[in-house]
């Protein structure tokens, strides 16, 4: 293909000593180092890029500057790739996107025959009668519609976060952008400048100085951009991110910055946005054609990429850009057939006089009317120019038809408003003068330069300075303020001002408002004729502003078409609101490197050795039995039956521990938990039972008293942060004389549990008299175990004989390896918690959390023999009390299934009464002890005496019969664990 | 450079929770240690097989675990006073910490806690000795902390350091904001975290200290976040090379 150029100064973004080859549509393009795709394939004289959402229409380069949908194109394996955004590399392949058969003659067009029958919020009124029929439709519409592929065997690629601090960032790299860069960098400032682009400079970078030297063919604005990187490029706390899109504003300057597969988190003291405007649509019969743009995508094309947007131009204006955009074409060899000037007259007498220097046809007050494509049915070939015979009406036939292969628009601008918003900013809209402004921007954020209102070069770049000086004055004790604001309305502003109205509705409609919906005049009108008449209802009946682009280029003219569909103002009208991110952008983006923290105790990697299947609970990974997964059910078991008839132990390092310390250690905890502690004997545990002031119980644990003042206390695993935190908060409000520490990771765990525990423990801790009188249950001792400085529990949550053994986290490992060797003669075995959960369960042992919830009070769960009755205060006490007065709704109860046929029920089957719910199950599994299944559940007082029968709607809706039995389920006479 | 050996680390009664971590790295332990910590059965690393590489990668972005180092703590009305009556020098405020004169380090996490940190040479007893004399005292309002088995800690250094925490961590730690001897209490790749910036000569160095269950999670964030800069795991030996010059 040709891929041909302009000669140098044009073509600021590529490298022509580098050649890059890609394939479009499976046909082999050159373009150089630099272009996007979009430059490239215009290069090659390929301006059809993909077709439109609904109607399949062709669509081609808009903005060149990724602010459309037009240019959405499946990039190697991504679908809806901005074209005018993504530079090509060598080897790669870009198609078009929604078109069936082929782009360039796309059966799919014909949808737009039928465009009569698919009227605004037709989904909402069709294909749902009769029932069942959208079921139908809905695959249909899958296939037709729909953007890009997606990659089914994506291979996921790295994207991380990284914080950054700045002093001043800066988004946006024009000449606002830089000179308030440079401004707050003269105060020793750091500053961020981020710019969307690969180049710094804006509009520097490919618009014409018009307002200073209309008529000569120096370069201006490469000067002036020259002078400025210069500066910036000597500057020592400039940062420049390049190719680094600002997507989002949230509180105290936190902006989302994303650049190639890093999500940038920046904060900043000061935030200057610098963000410039987005040139507007006319709306006029085909403005979708190729071959119609914008007439800063027509210079981008020039400037950037040195390619000529098309051979014969023409170019309608409303404004004075549009006859330097005529000017600029016709320097670069473009023939600029006519430029049609919306107004009565021109306002800049320099512009049109070069304008008619260079030859160039100039007629006023007339419009195009339509495009049509010429013998390439998808470029546009010529347009037809109407007489404006009043706002938005044009005369009833053509003035004139013109060839041409490109058609440009400079009817105006709206500001980047979009993270101005975000950041609270109010953009307001004159009726008058049809400019707009931002105003109510918070504190420690300045705007400047176009998006200001200042379009002057000289005003652009002394409203940068100002900002900075704005910004810097907060924070630089003395600043010197030299720098005045831009003058006032000194500059003619209808050389940029928005042309008042560039609508012209034509009687066979395809006037589109809404490109990435294909929305035309009509549908916004019937939106409102609907009832839709607030336009934030308009967009969401009518997705207008819902597509790609995010309304950069439909929110003004819709405001328009409502404001006069419902009579009302522009200004009354408003747009709707812009919500983060600014621009597409990848969920890889937010997804990437996040972080899960794993906790692991000190035997975690012994678990693993011996076979365990590791289960997460909360952050800790903990073992939850020890064999192959297909024989769960008999390693469990085994386990179970184990602790019963000889000893495992199981690591509970996870378990909380806080250390309660001080001369009111005693009284903290008689206020803090229900039990009594005031009296607790030194060497003695006793446990603890937490409920919060509404009389839940929230946790529970032991309080082990090692000294007058001195108590270790341990917490459930999920609760240990709640329960410390509670105890700060009380101490705080009680005053008294306690520390209190976490000290959950200090100290690792094992429970050794059966009837052989002494035995094996005995080899191991010869100093500590471990027999029953020496050290009966519920006693505490410190000691040496296996050389090791050990707290050693004589607790029962099994149910046996057992030590809860604490030592020092680092000697976890050292711990477990000397127990598993010690009792290596007994046959000693490592159990999971699963196994726990069973010998808890076979115990009647409670889990707060699984057999409580966020009700349960100590008389449901009976454990009323838990309360301090003659203390005087614990927390919940006094609701407790009230509570107590009136009857129980629910009570938890044992029960067992004795058929053993029956499917074993499952935590939150319902206890049902007929066809109603009266209570749930909270835990219930197979006792291998018992030889049958065992469980607590929630039932109404009057089935909660034992030898009561409950039905359980099991797996399956199968219905179980419970019996309710006394708890302990086993070893109620306590004859196991005392002994 | 130390006197190594491939000691079996899974042996002693006091591990590293990251000890197959480091033996996959190939680590090698100091041989000759001082009875303060040989007692304690403590293993070293002296480094990882390539000291050579893990000096430069030190001072670009090492990370080493210096978790067995001698580390405690207190806290209580009483701790300033009685550290201070054991010729502890105290950081003035609090979120400050204090390098001793025998290389032991304090940090100051409220009015009334300190953090001691064994110094990089563990030469200095000072803190075992410290521990003892707590058991034999229990001076009044002081409670002791166990920081060497509640706390992991690493030491990240190296001029792109604060590079590396800017992915895991909110806080602004770049060095003309964050001081040496400045301490930051706070979330690291979201756990709990002391940061206390102590640099190693005038190598920028934080050590990180989070909770010792966390340690092989934190250990490999920080490894994930440090390869960009041509960082890797680093022994002792490594960091002493930062110090040489003291």
């Amino acid at each position: 293909m040709s891929n041909e150029r302009l000669s140098a100064p044009y073509g600021a973004l590529i490298d022509r000593t580098k050649a890059v080859s890609f394939t479009h549509e499976d046909k082999t393009f050159k373009g150089f180092k630099g272009d996007t795709v979009a430059s490239a394939l215009a290069a090659n004289g390929e301006f059809l890029l993909s077709r439109s959402f609904k109607y399949h229409r062709p669509r081609g380069a808009l903005s060149m500057a990724g602010q459309d949908a037009n240019t959405l194109m499946q990039i190697n394996k991504d679908g809806n790739a901005l074209a005018d955004r993504v530079p090509i590399s060598e080897g790669m392949s870009v198609q078009g996107q929604n078109y069936i058969g082929s782009l360039k003659g796309d059966v799919g067009r014909a949808f737009g025959l039928f465009s009569k029958f698919l009227p605004v919020g037709f989904y909402y009124k069709a294909f749902f009668k009769p029932v069942g029929m959208w079921e139908r439709w809905a695959p249909l519409f899958r296939k037709i519609t729909g953007l890009g592929d997606i990659d089914q065997q994506h291979e996921p690629a790295y994207f991380d976060k990284q914080f950054r601090f700045y002093d001043v960032v800066v988004v946006g790299a024009g000449p606002a952008g830089l000179s308030a860069a440079l401004k707050a960098a003269e105060t020793g400032a750091e500053v961020l400048l981020i710019d969307e682009n690969p180049a710094l400079g804006g509009s520097l970078l490919y618009s014409r100085l018009y307002d200073t030297k209309p008529d000569e063919h120096e370069d201006h604005a490469a000067e002036l951009l020259a002078q400025l990187l210069e500066k910036v490029t000597l500057s020592h706390t400039i940062s420049v991110m390049s190719d680094a899109v600002c997507n989002a504003w949230y509180s105290d300057n936190w902006l989302a910055v994303i650049q190639a597969q890093r999500l940038f988190k920046v904060r900043a003291k000061e935030v200057i946005m610098c963000v410039g405007s987005m040139e507007q649509l006319a709306i006029f019969r085909n403005n979708d054609l190729p071959g119609v743009m914008m007439s800063s995508a027509a210079l981008r094309m020039l400037k950037l990429y040195a390619i000529a947007p098309g051979k014969r131009a023409v170019v309608l204006t409303g404004n004075t850009e549009g006859y330097a955009c005529a000017l600029e074409l016709a320097d670069a060899g473009v023939e600029v057939a006519c430029l049609v000037d919306m107004r009565s007259e021109a306002t800049n007498e320099a512009m049109a006089k070069a304008v008619t220097n260079r030859g160039i046809k100039t007629v006023f007050k007339q419009t195009v009317f339509e495009a049509r494509a010429g013998s390439n049915k998808n470029h546009l070939g010529h347009v037809s120019l109407r007489e404006i015979v009043a706002q938005g009406r044009c005369a009833d036939i053509d003035d004139s038809v013109i060839d041409c292969d490109l058609l440009c628009m400079a009817v105006g601008y709206m500001p980047t408003y979009q993270l101005i918003c975000q950041a609270g900013g109010t953009l307001a809209y004159n009726d008058e003068s049809d400019q707009f402004s931002l105003s109510n921007l918070p504190e420690s954020f300045q705007i400047a330069g176009s998006v200001n209102g200042h379009w002057a070069i000289d005003d652009v770049i002394a409203d940068g300075k100002f900002a900075a000086q704005t910004a810097m004055a907060r924070w630089v004790e003395g600043l010197t303020t030299d720098c005045a604001p831009p003058r006032e309305n000194e500059y003619s502003t209808s050389d940029t001002t928005n042309y008042t109205w560039p609508i012209f509705p034509h009687p066979k409609g395809k006037e589109f408002v809404d490109l990435d919906e294909d929305l035309q005049i009509a549908d916004i009108v019937n939106a409102t004729l609907d009832g839709f008449e607030h336009v934030q209802l308009v967009k969401r009946y009518s997705t207008c502003g819902m597509g790609p682009s995010q309304g950069r280029h439909s929110a003004l003219p819709t405001a328009r078409l409502v404001a006069r569909s419902v009579g009302k103002t522009v200004s009354e009208t408003g747009v709707t609101t812009a919500r983060p991110p600014f621009a597409p952008e990848r969920l890889a983006h937010n997804a990437g490197r996040s972080f899960y923290p794993a906790r692991r105790s000190a035997m975690h990697y012994r678990h693993i050795e011996a076979g365990a299947q590791m289960l997460q609970a909360g952050d800790w990974y903990r073992p939850a039995y020890y064999g192959l997964p297909a024989e769960r059910e008999l390693s469990i078991n085994a386990e179970v039956t184990n602790v019963r008839t000889n000893v495992g132990v199981v690591d509970v390092s996870t378990l909380g521990g806080l250390e309660v310390r001080g001369a009111d250690a005693a009284e903290f905890l008689n206020r803090f938990y229900t039990f009594g502690f005031v009296k607790q004997p030194i060497g003695r545990a006793r446990y603890a039972l937490l409920c919060n002031e509404a009389g839940v119980v929230i946790d529970d644990g032991v309080a082990c008293r090692l000294s007058e003042q001195h108590y270790y206390v341990t917490a459930t695993t999920g609760g240990v942060g709640r329960v410390f935190q509670q105890m700060l908060k009380w101490n705080a409000q009680w005053c008294l004389d306690v520390d209190i520490a976490n000290v959950t990771t200090a100290w690792c765990g094992v429970n050794i549990a059966g009837p052989n525990a002494r035995k094996v423990l005995e080899k191991l801790a010869p100093d500590i008299a471990l027999d029953q009188e020496s050290f009966p249950y519920m006693g505490v001792r410190e000691g040496m175990v296996a050389g090791i400085p050990a707290r050693l529990l004589r607790v029962g949550f099994v149910g046996e004989l057992g030590y809860e053994i604490h030592a020092p986290q680092h000697a976890g490992e050292a711990l477990w390896d000397a127990l598993l060797d010690a009792g290596n003669s007994v046959n000693i075995k490592p159990f999971g918690i699963e196994a726990q959960r069973i010998l808890r369960l076979e115990k009647g042992h409670i889990i707060i959390g699984q057999d409580t919830d966020a009700m349960s009070n100590p008389m449901e769960v009976q454990m009323t023999w838990a309360l301090g009755r003659k203390k005087p205060f614990f927390i919940g006490a006094r609701t407790i009390n009230e509570l107590e007065k009136t009857p129980l709704e629910r009570v938890l109860v044992g029960f067992c299934v004795n058929d053993a046929s029956a499917p074993i029920p499952l935590e939150s089957h319902l206890v049902l009464d007929g066809e109603h719910m009266i209570g749930r199950v909270t835990s219930c599994n197979f006792s291998p002890t018992l030889k049958k299944a065992i469980g607590l559940a929630y039932v109404p007082p009057n089935l909660a005496s034992p030898g009561a029968t409950v039905w359980i709607k099991s797996s399956g809706g199968v219905q179980v019969q419970a019996e309710v039995v006394s708890l302990p389920f086993y070893d109620p006479e306590l004859l196991r664990q005392e002994v | 450079m130390s006197d190594v050996t491939s000691i079996s680390t899974f042996t002693n009664l006091r591990r590293s929770l990251l000890a197959r971590t480091h033996a996959a790295l190939g680590a090698r332990y100091v041989a000759a240690l001082p009875p303060h910590l040989t007692d304690s059965d403590t293993p070293i690393i002296a480094d990882y097989g390539d000291p050579e590489l893990e000096t430069t990668a030190a001072t670009l972005a090492g990370l080493c675990d210096v978790s067995m180092f001698p580390r405690w703590g207190c806290k209580g009305r009483g701790t300033p006073d009685w550290l201070k009556s054991q010729s502890w020098r105290l950081p003035d405020k609090v979120n400050h910490a204090e390098e001793q004169k025998d290389g032991n380090i304090v940090a100051r996490l409220s009015n009334d806690e300190c953090l001691l940190m064994g110094d990089l040479h563990f030469q200095s007893a000072r803190i075992a000795e410290l521990e003892v004399l707590y058991q034999q005292q229990l001076p009044e309002r002081v409670y002791a902390l166990p920081r060497a088995d509640s706390h992991a800690c690493f030491v990240l250094c190296g001029e792109f350091s604060a590079n590396v925490m800017s992915k895991i961590c909110a806080v602004d730690l770049r060095s003309h904001t964050f001081s040496n001897g400045h301490v930051a209490q706070t979330s690291v790749a979201r756990v709990n975290a002391i940061t206390v910036r102590q640099d190693i000569n005038d190598t920028l160095a934080f050590y990180i200290l989070s909770d010792l269950s966390s340690s092989e999670y934190l250990w490999e964030c920080l490894l994930d976040a440090l390869l960009e800069f041509n960082g890797c795991p680093v022994g002792i030996d490594a960091l002493h090379a930062l110090g040489n010059n003291t």
